[in-house]
């Protein structure tokens, strides 16, 4: 049987950097051979943004068919289950195959109850994740059903997406040039577009008066431009802090492949991510660090950061009066990163003035790993979307 | 053809075969770039009911319905019972049934009654209604500029939130949409 993911590329690759994560993360479930026999296959609307994640080409055991060339999708059969992923939909003539095949019977035969038909919404820490999971959805097709499944950080939703292999935190395979050298202090930075002044000045002044060194990774992406502007800029007319920049090495790192992203990640001992998919991995990287939240219209995005801050908190306060404290900290710089100033155009700004502050994050580094990485490790333990999707199917077979 | 983003309470639609009615609206949740609904929707013809989520964008065939005009008699229990003044027909409806509009309804008021295939049901309320304040705190004289509120209990026995200015007795015109007090009403017997 087949599990079909169908991705349209929408912006920043972060749906098909998700999707491919997904399908990779299925095919490790089902090799353990606990979760029955499917095929899983991608069907994208863009080969070559997915070529940009996995360069070397080699899918293994995932097809992947482009969505868009008609003949291609004629020549592969239809599968038992299509994850619309993200709200992409599933090309027209295959969806009326797929309804005819679920008319006529053919899960039946298969040992289905149904065919199946996922709707697979984005990552949310808000609570509603929770009451629409595994939601029925519908559709009047005989032989067919719909199902809303919404990952989460929240115990009854769908869980995360991730592989086992990303938690690996040995970086083979990383080129001596991106790999942790002799810096005490190693930096991630993808965001959207912003000004990091305050990253610059704060952790200057936390090396200031140490022989302490700091590494910054500044990727390739919408954040790279405000990273340098403010680099320079701060460099150029802060004398002041020179005594503390001079420890700051930057060092631009060229688009890389999601597997050298995470090992990046896994190594680096804080991390500023965005959106959804680099958001997840520093997360279950168990290291501290500073979350985008994707702009949305009349600030909303500060409902997901606090509805993810309201899952994040149990984690501090379980430690007592100073994980409290250190959690308010934590909590005040996340909404300062995330809030955007009213009457402003829908965008992301590199040119604003910042509002976050990273002491906390240096400050409290010991605390933080601790208490995240504790929680990274339970995520990985109980948190695989994978694998509560594959269970899921499990239940629907008759 | 109607989406999902236009379902209300007492919405009736067809998804397949299967004829379903809107109950009750849960809720309206946004994602990055789509919004989902969740509702509880019966089944016209198993009268089984049950919660259903769906894309706004998911788009559904609207039933034909009729509407008559009725009059709100009784309640027994928690089964409505209305009478069309010309024919003196009755029909009844259940509470779960008819969302919210069991806020707005006394006995002796005009509403219309959607009927599918024969079957009452639903009802379809104004966008205003004037109802009676039962009860609430003492008004406080001169501020008459509406922006403090205070609780109170309207005839049908529902809790609204009014100015501070009105007093228990009086008439308020009421959104039936979202239960906001819109202004104070004389009503003439």
């Amino acid at each position: 049987m087949t599990l079909e993911i169908v991705c349209q590329v929408v912006d920043n690759y972060g749906d098909i950097a998700v999707v491919w994560r997904l399908a990779q993360a299925l095919v490790e479930d089902l090799s353990t051979g606990h979760h029955g026999d499917w095929q899983v296959r991608i069907l994208v609307d863009d080969l070559t943004a997915f070529r940009a994640l996995n360069p070397s080409g080699n899918t293994g055991a995932v097809q992947v068919v482009p969505s868009l060339d008609a003949a291609a999708l004629r020549s592969v059969p239809l599968p038992e289950v299509i994850i619309e992923a993200f709200g992409a939909p599933t090309p027209v003539e295959r969806l009326e195959a797929f309804f005819i095949s679920g008319a006529a019977g053919s899960a039946q035969a298969k040992g289905l109850r149904a065919l199946l038909l996922v709707h697979l919404e984005y990552l949310t820490a808000e609570a509603w994740s929770e009451s629409y999971h595994l939601l029925p959805s519908p559709l009047g097709k005989p032989g067919v059903e719909r199902v809303f499944f919404v990952p989460g950080f929240r115990e009854r939703t769908g869980g995360l997406v991730f592989t086992d292999a990303s938690g690996v935190t040995n970086p083979q395979g990383l080129s001596p040039d991106l790999s942790r050298g002799d810096e005490d202090l190693l930096i991630t930075l993808f965001s959207y577009e912003h000004d990091f002044e305050n990253l610059w000045t704060d952790l200057g002044n936390h090396l200031r008066g140490t022989d302490l060194k700091a590494r910054v990774q500044v990727f390739e992406g919408r954040q790279r431009e405000g990273a340098l502007a403010s680099w320079e800029r701060v460099n150029a007319s802060r004398p002041d802090l020179a005594p503390g920049l001079k420890h700051i090495t930057l060092q631009l790192v060229p688009f890389v492949d999601q597997d050298t992203y995470t090992a990046l990640v896994n190594q680096a001992d804080f991390n500023v991510v965005r959106g959804e998919e680099s958001w997840v991995t520093a997360v279950l990287s168990g290291k501290p660090f500073l979350w985008h939240a994707y702009l949305q219209e009349e600030n909303h995005q500060l409902v997901k950061v606090n509805a993810f801050l309201e899952v994040f908190e149990p984690r501090f306060t379980a430690e007592g009066s100073w994980g409290a404290e250190v959690f308010a900290r934590l909590a005040q710089e996340f909404r300062a990163f995330n809030k955007r100033p009213e009457a402003t155009p829908l965008r992301n700004s590199a040119t604003d003035p910042p509002a976050e502050h990273y002491a906390a994050f240096f400050e409290h580094h010991a605390v933080l790993s601790g208490v995240l990485g504790n929680w990274a490790h339970e995520l990985r333990k109980s948190h695989k979307l994978s694998r509560r999707l594959l269970d899921f199917l499990n239940g629907f077979q008759v | 053809m109607l989406t999902a983003s236009e379902l209300k309470v007492g919405t009736v639609f067809k998804v397949g075969t299967e004829v379903l009615v809107v109950q009750k609206l849960e809720g309206t949740k946004t994602g990055r770039n789509m919004s989902v609904t969740q509702l509880r929707v019966k089944n016209l013809l198993t009268g089984v009911t049950a919660a259903a989520a769906y894309r706004l964008s998911d788009n559904f065939e609207e039933i034909l319905l009729d509407i008559k005009k009725m009059n709100f008699q009784y309640l027994t229990g928690d089964t409505f019972n209305f009478m069309d003044n010309e024919s003196f027909e009755q029909s009844e409806i259940d509470r779960e049934d008819l969302g919210d509009a069991p806020h707005y309804m006394a006995e002796g008021m005009d509403v219309e009654i959607v009927f599918y295939e024969g079957k009452p049901v639903s009802v379809k309320l104004p966008i205003l209604v004037d109802r009676q304040v039962v009860y609430c705190e003492p008004g406080i004289k001169g501020d008459t500029s509406g922006r403090a509120m205070k609780p109170a209990k309207l005839d049908t026995g529902f809790d609204i939130m009014i100015p501070i200015f009105v007093d228990q007795g009086e008439w308020v015109r009421v959104d039936t949409r979202d239960g906001s007090y819109k202004e104070r009403v004389k009503v003439t017997k």
